[in-house]
This record gives structure tokens, C-alpha cells and sequence, in this order.
């Protein structure tokens, strides 16, 4: 448990680091080695996190408690990671390597800023799934939102600035909701520390105010938290988030931001609160109308980033079902989900900072034949959105596939079926981008177009040997499953 | 007691009223300071007198004197020549519906009773240091944030 409690450390240790570093040294000057920095922090978090998930579960024991290294000699413990957080950790950390790959190539050298609002960003999340209260999980919310506003507008255009106030609007209305939800809560569990709070806080008497302030906190934060997530109807800030943000910030926004800030929320309420129908009810409903809405209108856009943000909404709402099935099955296809589409959705922003930086744009209908120009970003997209699309043998398909094992094994067949039915439609806003994108007639206008080089090409490459290689693997994955009796 | 705790709560009403309302940008962050002030009134009255006098200082002083000085800096206080059209419907429902729980409550004999730190004798260095450790670490890091912010928004350049 030593090198537990040394790895748990790096978590808040490296990124603060980091931050001193890069104000120490000129970064306008060292912007590559800055940015290369921050790279080996999300590096050194990924396998920090991998190396803890299997000496915790070699272990055997469920969790780890743990505190700043200053109060570790007081005897607190107001941290923790389980399994589940270490496996989150670890996506944090892959996202935010393919982040400052881009970072490399499309942030220029007056964005000095930039290196310290990630590690921030970085901050946030990680604090958030080391916490072990709602309110503190707040207050780290509030951590990587603020980042997230401001990385947003960073290069002062309109439609920078426009794209973080609409972010920063409904992330206020979140506020309200999972304040005034908190305070709730508070009324009758007497803290908000996750020790204390239980399914029992809803049942009580009827018509005891207590228990039904507790049901409208319930409400209140589940709607917080689906607005920070972006998930249908409360999605109207992520794409023009996403698209008026630089590639970089992007891929944090649609890669992890979103799963930390809004899902791992919802994770946390599901996990507090298992049983709970209501909760249940609403995750499958919004997860369903998110799959359809999503899609429809990533069908109708003409901007690359624009369909791949869309994309994003509608897998969403895969993540929410995986949580509704509301078994341990159900929150295992969840998290797998969210490692396979982080890979993909990173992997085809990384595809948008390649075109953008080679065309100069990102409208689809001034693009075609890229395919023999840029080879490997055209396969790397292709791979991305197969496996989203959850087409056999890519990482996508299996985590899709074990969500609706998940739901069909919880009796909700139905929403199995209709989940399955609805995967037709990525597949068609897949088909769309690929064929106006990369299959067809070269345009004239793109006969000198060459691939792209450098950390973007990297981070594509990377990516997609991720994406095939998590595929290959995962029926290791099911084996294990099958051998804990899970499916 | 229970006049002063009406008192209080009736002046935060009429000045976040007044405050949403203002067509002035100072005007509306003095109100706010105001609210922020009787805010801290309650709380002082309510027993938590080291929240009330981070209340005061912090949100109806620190947090005035910043949007006062962002508002002149960026000439905001300037009223616009075109006429604007505000949503007056919005904090009226809101009101009406903090008014309708207030009646419930009032009804329904609701009592929030005395929980957790606030309520409980523990004192503010075992709350602060101890109990809430964390949140003060996010704090820490959220002013990092806004540090950084300014920075990005005051100094660096605009183009790409």
C-alpha cells in the first residue's frame, strides 16, 4: 500500500507542479517544452492510474483513503480512489496526452496561459473523483468549469467569446440546480459526505416535507448534472463549445470534460442512491431522447467539428442507458463506453485539427477525396467513427455491445432493442462525413494538399492503435466478466 | 429574532430585485453588495457568525470592489443610448415561487433544525483545517484559475 499512497499523491502533486514550472521558465519562448511537460504529467497520471487500478485490485480491498502529504500525519483521510475512480484517473490522463499532442501544433506561442489552465482542468477532474463529499465535488466541478470557460474564449473572437457565455449561461443554471439540490439534501441527511448519504433518505412518512425536499434534490441535481453533461434536452451549449474552442481544448471539452464533470456526477448519484426507480426512469428516458436528438442533428451539420459534437451528444445518451440498467454490469459497460468513445471522439477532433490545419477549413461541403492526400488522418477517421458507430471488431463495438447485455440482463429489453436499432443512425452520419470528407473526386483546389506531420500526427496514430487495440483485446475483458459471473 | 430574520429577508429580496433590474451596472452591483450584506445579517443572527463575516468582507466587500472596478474599466457604467429589452417575467416567477415554498413552509410547520458543522459545536479551525480540507484545496486552485483567467483575457493577445 506504500506505492498506493505514493501514486495517489501524483494526482494533485504533478499538475501543481507543473503550474509552478511553467511560471518559473519563459513560456512564450519554451512553448514546446512547456506543452511537452504537461504531456508527461497526463502521461505519468495514465500509468500512475493504470499501476494503482491493478495493485487495488490485487489487493482485494475496495478502496483507499488518503489526504495531502501535510495532513497524512494528522491521521485524515478526506480522499479516496476505488477501482472505478483509478480507471476515470487514468482516462483523464490518456485524454489529456491527446490534447497537448495537438496542443504542439495548433496553440500558438501567446497562449501562455494555455499550459496552466489545463494542468487546472486537469486539477479539477482529478480532484473531483478523489473526493469523497458532494459539496467538494462541487467545488472541483466549479474548478475544471472555470478552466473550461476560459480556454474556450481564449482567443478573444466573437465566436470564441460567444461559445464560453453560452457555455458559462448554462453552467450558472447548473450551479443553481446543484446548489439548491445540495441544500436539500443537507435538511434531512445532516451532510453531504458520501458515508452518510443512503437510499433511505426517500423513504419516509407520507407527506413528510423532509423526505420530499429529498426528491426534489433529486431532481434538481440529476438536471445539474445533465446539463454539464451535455446530454439531450440540456445540450445547446456543446456544440458551439466545441467549435468555436481551439482543437486542443476540444478534445478535453468532448473527451473528458464532459464524462467527468457531468457523468462521473451522475455515476456518483446511481451509486449513492442505487434502486432508485425515479432516477432510473429519468437516466432511461434521457438517455434515449439523447440518442435520437444527437443524431438527427448531427445528420443536418456541415462543419466536421460541428458533427463530431453532435456525435458526442447522442453517445451520451449510451453512457446514461449503461448507468440506467442500474447493476454492476450496467456501471462496468458504462465505464468501458466512456474509455472506448474518449478514444474514438478524441481521435476524430484530432482528424478536425488535421484538416483545419492543412484546408483551412472544416466545412464538409468544401471538402472531398482527401483520402489519397491524407491517408492516415482519412483511415484514422474512419476507424474513430466505425468504432462509435459500433461496427465490429473496434473497442466501440464491445462496450455498445455490453451495455445491451447490460440492459437486456436488467429486463429492460425493449430499450435494449430500440438502443440497438438507434446505432443505424450514427452509422449514417458516419457514412456522410467519411463520404464528403475523404471518398469521392479530389477537389482541384486541394490537388497540394499534404498529411499532416508532426504531434498531431502522432496523437492520430496513437489513437487509433488505441482504438483498434482495446478492440482486439477486449474479449479478454469478457472472459474476465464471464469468469466473475457478471454476463 | 424572528423579526430581524424577516427583516433580513425582505431587504435580500428587494435589493437582488433591484439588482436584476438596474439598468446601471454599479447600481446593480452596489444592490447586490447589499443583499450579499443582509445576507450576512441572517447569518450572524442564525448563529454563524464566521460565515457571516466571510459574507460581509469577502461577497459584499472583496467581491464589490471588483466588479466595480472591471465595470469602469470597461466602460460599462455608461448607459447604452438603444434601448434594450430585459426579461422582467423571469425574476417575478421566481420570486413568486420563493414566495409559494415560503408559504408552505410556513404552513406545513417546516423546521430545518441544527445539523453538521454549522449547527454543531465544532470550531472553525477543526472545520476549516480538518472537516473541509478539501474544498479548501479546490478554493485554492479555483483563484489559480481566475488568476489565469485574467491573464488570458487582460494580457495575452487577441488574434491567433
Amino acid at each position: 500500500m506504500t506505492a498506493l499512497r505514493v501514486i495517489t499523491q501524483l494526482f494533485l502533486a504533478l499538475p501543481l507542479l507543473a503550474i509552478v514550472v511553467n511560471n518559473l521558465i519563459p513560456r512564450e519562448t519554451m512553448r514546446h517544452a512547456t506543452i511537452g511537460m504537461c504531456a508527461g504529467v497526463a502521461g505519468v497520471q495514465m500509468l500512475a492510474a493504470f499501476a494503482g487500478f491493478a495493485m487495488l485490485a490485487a489487493s482485494g480491498k475496495s478502496s483507499f483513503n488518503f489526504a495531502l502529504a501535510w495532513d497524512i500525519a494528522k491521521g485524515l483521510n478526506y480522499f479516496h480512489v476505488d477501482l472505478v475512480t483509478l480507471f476515470l484517473l487514468a482516462c483523464v490522463g490518456m485524454v489529456t496526452l491527446a490534447s497537448t499532442l495537438n496542443a504542439l501544433t495548433t496553440i500558438d506561442d501567446h497562449r501562455s496561459s494555455f499550459t496552466n489552465l489545463l494542468m487546472v482542468m486537469m486539477l479539477g477532474m482529478n480532484g473531483m473523483l478523489i473526493v469523497q463529499d458532494l459539496f467538494s465535488l462541487y467545488v472541483f466541478m466549479e474548478v475544471a468549469g472555470l478552466a473550461s470557460f476560459v480556454m474556450i474564449g481564449m482567443y478573444k473572437s466573437t465566436r470564441d467569446l460567444e461559445g464560453a457565455f453560452k457555455y458559462m449561461t448554462l453552467s450558472a443554471l447548473a450551479t443553481i440546480f446543484i446548489l439548491t439540490g445540495l441544500s436539500l439534501l443537507f435538511i434531512k441527511a445532516g451532510s453531504l459526505s458520501f458515508s452518510m448519504l443512503d437510499p433511505a433518505l426517500f423513504s419516509g412518512t407520507p407527506g413528510d416535507p423532509k423526505t420530499l425536499l429529498c426528491w426534489v434534490a433529486l431532481v434538481l441535481l440529476a438536471s445539474g448534472y445533465a446539463i454539464k453533461s451535455g446530454v439531450a434536452p440540456f445540450h445547446s451549449w456543446l456544440p458551439d463549445a466545441y467549435e468555436s474552442a481551439d482543437t486542443a481544448v476540444s478534445i478535453m471539452l468532448s473527451g473528458i470534460v464532459t464524462k467527468i464533470a457531468g457523468v462521473y456526477s451522475l455515476i456518483v448519484l446511481v451509486r449513492l442512491f442505487p434502486g432508485n426507480a425515479a432516477l432510473k426512469t429519468a437516466l432511461l428516458v434521457l438517455g434515449l431522447f439523447t440518442i435520437v436528438v444527437g443524431a438527427l442533428l448531427a445528420l443536418q451539420q456541415r462543419n466536421f467539428k460541428r458533427v463530431a459534437a453532435y456525435s458526442s451528444v447522442s453517445q451520451m445518451g449510451y453512457l446514461l442507458l449503461g448507468l440506467a440498467a442500474d447493476t454492476r454490469l450496467g456501471l462496468i459497460a458504462a465505464l468501458l463506453y466512456l474509455l472506448t468513445h474518449s478514444l474514438a471522439k478524441s481521435a476524430i477532433f484530432t482528424n478536425a485539427a488535421a484538416l483545419e490545419q492543412r484546408l483551412g477549413t472544416l466545412d464538409l461541403d468544401e471538402m472531398g477525396g482527401l483520402q489519397a492526400k491524407m491517408p492516415v488522418t482519412a483511415f484514422s477517421s474512419v476507424c474513430a467513427f466505425l468504432s462509435i458507430a459500433g461496427v465490429p471488431p473496434l473497442a466501440g463495438f464491445w462496450s455498445k455491445l455490453l451495455i445491451l447485455i447490460a440492459l437486456w440482463s436488467a429486463g429492460l429489453k425493449g430499450i435494449a432493442a430500440a438502443a440497438l436499432l438507434l446505432s443505424i443512425l450514427s452509422g449514417a452520419y458516419f457514412l456522410r462525413v467519411q463520404k464528403k470528407a475523404f471518398f469521392g473526386k479530389l477537389k482541384e483546389r486541394w490537388n497540394d494538399v499534404r498529411e499532416i506531420t508532426g504531434g498531431i500526427k502522432v496523437a492520430e496514430i496513437l489513437l487509433t492503435i488505441g482504438t483498434i487495440g482495446v478492440g482486439l483485446g477486449f474479449p479478454l475483458v469478457l472472459i474476465y466478466l464471464a469468469q466473475a459471473g457478471l454476463i | 429574532m424572528n423579526v430581524a430574520i424577516y427583516i433580513c429577508l425582505g431587504a435580500m429580496l428587494a435589493f437582488g430585485f433591484l439588482s436584476v433590474l438596474s439598468r446601471n451596472l454599479i447600481n446593480a452591483a452596489i444592490s447586490l453588495a447589499a443583499v450579499s450584506a443582509a445576507c450576512g445579517v441572517l447569518m450572524y443572527v442564525l448563529g454563524a457568525h464566521t460565515a457571516a463575516i466571510f459574507e460581509v468582507s469577502v461577497c459584499s466587500g472583496l467581491v464589490t470592489v471588483i466588479f466595480i472596478s472591471a465595470v469602469s474599466l470597461s466602460n460599462g457604467d455608461k448607459q447604452s443610448s438603444a434601448p434594450e429589452k430585459r426579461a422582467h417575467l423571469l425574476p417575478i416567477i421566481l420570486i413568486a415561487i420563493g414566495g409559494a415554498l415560503m408559504i408552505a413552509a410556513v404552513l406545513t410547520g417546516f423546521t430545518l433544525g441544527s445539523h453538521g458543522p454549522v449547527g454543531s459545536a465544532a470550531s472553525f479551525d477543526n472545520v476549516f483545517w480538518e472537516t473541509r480540507q478539501a474544498d479548501i484545496f479546490g478554493q485554492m486552485i479555483a483563484i489559480l484559475a481566475g488568476a489565469s483567467a485574467i491573464v488570458v483575457f487582460f494580457k495575452e493577445s487577441e488574434k491567433k
